[in-house]
């Protein structure tokens, strides 16, 4: 190792290039102070709405529709979709954050109550009635509910369509087993036997895609059963909580028999990739329970077996099925909420609630359009669609309007303590009983501290 | 004497042909012993590569047969093409995206944990010691302290839905473990390396430059290959940065097909399978270099 | 160090001009790292110090509450922070020495100097550079109580069949197994670390009629300490930090049996809320890992081995 050096151009080269480092270290340093953020956009020329969606399948026809016929009418504003994904809650709770929320956001149920009590999304009802409409009247109040929040007035989310969760069947699976088809009559009872007869003749599938690692504690899945035998989670001021009434109780132990006496759910754990989607799609399961959307879905992949829809089964006392849907909502940050107002408002027309159901994305949630002649287009499968309409009516939204600090049924203590209970009784950790008497003193602890 | 000697010669050279024999035969056992682990545990290993190949040129329904096909029941080759020029995706745009945030961050990191490295090698200077140990201690900090704080940080100077969140980081410091893994390759160089240079007049800058960067390519390699891995997979950076669809990077874009509204999983791993093939190929090439550029084991001479 | 450093200055009040050149040189080349530490890492690290002694839903400004998180940890089961610390520990104490061992073992078989092992290495890496979503579907599909490719092979061979993820009791063990997959990176540090084992040394041990397994329990396993060491600091720290999967796979489940640590701060600070007690947790975690590494770095003079002192 020999080098000689002397003062070579090159020598020069890395000086400068060491200079370069440095100072461009101490000027992005130095620039965080000096560069605002966004410059705020001009006046008329060009504005610009951005909108935050998840950008899945079947939310981009929606978004990408809405956009088409607002910038055919608006050819002044710019609306840009911009895409979080992943886990949105991250996303967007890291937004909210800094202050940097969209103009529109897609929302779901998840997001309303943390999102309206803290007054990030705006009411929309206040916005359409400025305008001298009426866009929330024709609409299923029971879809409405999931941008609602009690004790708060106003509507917070443009539903994307009336999703309430039914019954996709694998009518082949059913045939061959000579169990009865489905109707929309049936009660769960009905239900269980056709499942009994199906997994005698085949054995290695269940016959309810409810279960595995998640899902089985989805609200939309128990929480009708506690209403379906005449109970409900919570006393209507959100003071009391009544998971362990004797009418509730009798509504889980008819959910948690499902896995324990009759054995027609998955097993808790027993994922097939792709949850209850690839369970059904891939015929090791009979039915799968979720909302319309998924017909798109099904049609595109479902190649070797026919299915059809049927209204999710009835209760003894009560006949309920969850809703959910996501929808879009304006933020506090927007600085043109008219105009956003404008662009989604279109979602609740009923040329854009045809588009989704021709598409097979959703079923229209306006109440003029039950009988929209667009039903009688539709090419099967779904031979049964209209059991979305039927089936629709007895939708129920989960009690939102508990104390933000106790969390909700979709997060937080409370969705912790309900998913645990649920879970040491199918596992037969607990009784149920036990189960949720001990989740109903968690619950009531944290209502009792909060206010 | 001499008796002496040519028997002990006589006896050595029968007992080596014997041990020779006798290791011949031991080594073909032993190259059929390793031959064997690591075909099984290459098997295991290849696994799920392979499945991700078999999926790809499977139908959308066959894709989620469970339990799965091996050998897809129709060749669906077009699912490449469909994937790749999918209405939804722009993933020539994302692949350009990845491709220049992976150069800038792999420029970033190799010049400022090369030069940082240096200073903590090979000067002495106060503070030293506390800087390094800081250095190495920001390692241990689990990331989801610092998002939020440096997420509003980020926004407030305007770095949201840009590359720079992403890129400029890796310009200071370029990653505790970088600067580790190449100070203790320089450690290691000896240090009359640097007298020389000194009596004749260098600088510690054309030091840096001139001498351990070329004797350091190994490490260099490792430290790359390391970087451009972990830049090319991210997936939790690009997610809360960027939220613009023309910002989108190859493992943020490949995403999109793996919503819960339905999955398109034969197109997710169609493209997986595209992203993955330029880093097996770096990794097949440059191993050789690459394995002799980390040094652990203290200072050799 | 520090000592020697004190006394030197003591001896020499006066600083030279070399001092002073070497500590503005030495400042600039570790500029970028400084820069970057502060802005990047201290930085928010203090914002979220402050932040771990507030009520902070991210919605609403942080209201000061003392050290009220920092007791809620502890005296609050259902926030379950001890349970999911315990199933991390579990989780560490089990899988860094098994990952350890196997790297090491892969290693040493890589390093036979044979045809194909460029092949072969590369195959043993190749799942760090997959993308976890294709392993996390061949894990369902290996796993899968009912229908599962190893349940069905060993109820083909007549053995008894595992529960795997979907019992509490077998969940966290068979994650452990699965933490295998990924020995690539540490496979090729200790590769690395190997080769560096002088030949001469083999040669001496040879001579004197050693066989492998006291060649490689007398010579190289010493003269690997630095790495080992290196990779179980690396390794202690990765898995305290271990998420991905288990978010992916069984979201804490069955029963909590694999509610990492990592899991339950990010459930605490996105889907809870509750950001003032994430950051309580994540500086609880940063303590813990600190502390261990303290230790370890302690240990280190007892059983690493350097060759040539400085």
């Amino acid at each position: 190792m020999n080098h000689r050096f002397r003062r070579t151009p090159f020598s020069r080269q890395v000086h400068v290039c060491f200079a370069l480092v440095c100072i461009l270290s101490v000027v992005l340093s130095g620039c965080v102070a000096a560069q605002p953020g966004a410059a705020p956009a001009a006046e008329d020329e060009s504005i610009e709405l951005t909108w935050l969606d998840v950008c899945a399948p079947i939310t981009t026809p929606i978004t990408d529709a809405l956009v088409e016929k607002f910038e055919a009418t608006h050819p002044n504003v710019k609306v840009t979709i911009e895409c979080s994904q992943g886990d949105y809650a991250e996303g967007i709770f890291a937004k909210a954050a800094a202050g940097n929320l969209p103009d529109v956001m897609f929302s779901a149920d998840l997001f309303t109550v943390p999102f309206v009590e803290n007054g990030v999304l705006v009411n929309l009802e206040a916005l359409s009635e400025a305008e001298g409409a009426n866009t929330f009247e024709d609409i299923y109040p029971n879809i409405l509910g999931l941008g609602q929040v009690v004790g708060t007035p106003g509507t917070y989310m443009i539903p994307a369509s009336w999703d309430s969760v039914q019954m996709y069947y694998n009518k082949d699976m059913f045939a061959a087993a000579g169990a009865p088809m489905p109707t929309d009559d049936w009660s769960w009872d009905d239900l269980i036997s056709a499942c009994q007869t199906i997994q005698e003749a085949n054995e290695n599938v269940d016959c309810i895609s409810i279960g595995g690692s998640s899902g089985w504690d989805w609200w939309a899945y128990f929480i009708p059963w506690i209403v379906g035998y005449g109970g409900k989670p919570v006393s209507d001021d959100f003071k009391t909580s009544t998971f362990s009434s004797p009418e509730s109780l009798a509504g889980i132990q008819a959910y948690v028999d499902l896995w324990t006496q009759y054995d027609v759910m998955m097993p808790l754990g027993a994922d097939i990739p792709g949850g209850g989607q690839g369970c059904f799609e891939s015929q090791n399961c009979a039915t799968f329970f979720h909302i319309p959307g998924f017909m798109k879905t099904f049609r595109e992949q479902i190649t070797d077996f026919d299915w059809d829809v049927a209204v999710t089964p009835s209760h003894p006392i009560a006949h309920a099925t969850g809703m959910g849907t996501f929808g879009y909502g304006i933020t506090k940050d927007s600085a043109h909420p008219d105009l956003a107002w404008e662009l989604i408002k279109v979602l609740a027309s009923k040329e854009i609630q045809g588009q989704i159901l021709r598409g097979y994305g959703g079923m229209p949630f306006l109440k003029s359009m039950a009988d929209d002649p667009i039903f009688d287009e539709l090419e099967p499968p779904p031979a049964n669609v209209k059991a979305f309409i039927r089936g629709g009516g007895v939708g129920i939204f989960p009690p939102m309007g508990y104390p933000s600090k106790c969390g909700s049924l979709y997060a937080g203590l409370i969705n912790q303590t309900i998913r645990t209970a649920l879970e040491e009784s199918i596992r037969g950790a607990k009784t149920v009983e036990q189960a949720f008497v001990d989740a109903d003193a968690e619950i009531q602890a944290c209502l009792d501290t909060a206010e | 004497m001499s008796t002496l000697t040519g028997s002990v010669t006589q006896a050595a050279q029968s007992s080596a042909s014997h041990y020779r024999r006798l290791r011949q035969r031991n080594r073909r056992l032993h190259a059929v012993i390793v031959y064997g682990l690591l075909a099984v545990a290459s098997f295991v290993f290849i696994m799920p590569f392979v499945w991700m190949l078999l999926t790809a040129i499977k139908s959308a329904q066959e894709a989620v047969y469970f339990p799965p096909t091996i050998i897809p029941r129709e060749l669906h080759l077009s699912n490449f093409v469909e994937a790749w020029t999918h209405e939804r995706m722009q993933f020539p745009l994302w692949t350009w995206n990845t491709v220049y945030i992976s150069a800038v961050v792999l420029v970033g990191v190799l010049l400022s944990s090369s030069l940082c490295a240096y200073g903590f090698a090979r000067i002495r200077f106060p503070g030293r010691d506390f800087w390094f140990l800081a250095t190495i201690a920001s390692v241990m900090l689990p990331p989801q302290v610092t998002l939020i704080p440096l997420y509003v940080f980020f926004f407030k100077i305007g770095w949201l839905n840009t590359f720079h969140p992403l890129t400029i980081p890796a310009w200071f410091g370029g990653g505790a473990l970088n600067i580790f893994l190449l100070r203790q390759f320089f450690l290691q160089l000896p240090a009359e390396l640097e007298d020389a240079a000194y009596i004749d007049g260098a600088s510690r800058l054309q030091i840096w430059w001139r001498i351990f960067l070329p004797l350091s390519l190994p490490a260099l390699l490792t430290v790359a290959i390391f970087t451009f891995q972990g830049t090319w997979n991210d997936f939790f950076g690009p997610l809360i940065y960027l939220t613009g669809r023309d910002k989108y990077t190859l493992a943020l874009g490949m995403n999109l097909f793996n919503s819960q509204y339905g999955a398109e999983i034969h197109y997710m791993m169609a493209i997986a399978f595209l992203m993955t093939i330029p880093m097996i190929v770096v990794f097949f090439v440059a191993q050789r270099y690459f394995v002799g550029g980390i040094v652990l084991t203290g200072v050799n001479r | 160090m520090s000592v020697q450093s004190t006394q030197i200055k003591a001896a020499r009040p006066r600083h030279g001009r070399q001092y002073w050149r070497d500590a503005v040189q030495g400042y600039l080349f570790i500029m970028p790292v400084v820069l970057g530490l502060v802005l990047f890492v201290f930085g928010p690290m203090l914002v979220s110090l402050y932040l771990s002694f507030t009520e902070y839903s991210v919605l609403q400004s942080p209201i000061f509450i003392g050290f009220r998180n920092y007791v809620d940890m502890f005296t609050r089961p259902q926030l379950r922070v001890l349970q999911s610390l315990r199933v991390t520990v579990v989780f560490a104490l089990f899988s860094v020495p098994l990952t350890l061992a196997a790297a090491l073992a892969a290693a040493v078989l890589i390093n036979q100097k044979l045809r194909g092992m460029r092949f072969f290495r590369t195959a043993l890496y190749l799942p760090t550079v997959v993308p976890m979503v294709a392993t996390v579907f061949v894990w369902g599909w290996l796993l899968n109580p009912q229908k599962g490719l190893i349940n069905a092979t060993l109820q083909f061979l007549g053995l008894p069949t595992g529960s795997w993820l979907s019992e509490p009791g077998t969940a966290l063990p068979t994650l452990i197994a699965l933490s295998l997959w990924g020995i690539g990176p540490t496979m090729i540090i200790f590769l690395a670390g190997l080769q560096g084992v002088p030949e001469s040394l083999y040669e001496a041990a040879k001579i004197d009629g050693a066989n492998n397994w006291r060649l490689f329990w007398n010579i190289t396993l010493p003269q690997i300490t630095p790495t080992i060491f290196f990779v179980l600091i690396t390794g202690l720290i990765g898995t305290f930090q271990y998420f991905v999967p288990a978010f992916i796979l069984t979201q804490g489940g069955p029963l909590y049996a694999t509610y990492f640590y990592n899991l339950n701060l990010y459930e605490k600070a996105f889907r809870w809320q509750f950001m003032g007690l994430a950051s309580a947790m994540a500086w609880l975690m940063f303590a813990i890992i600190l502390v261990l590494t303290l230790i370890l770095f302690r240990s280190s003079d007892a059983w690493v081995f350097y060759e040539v002192k400085k």
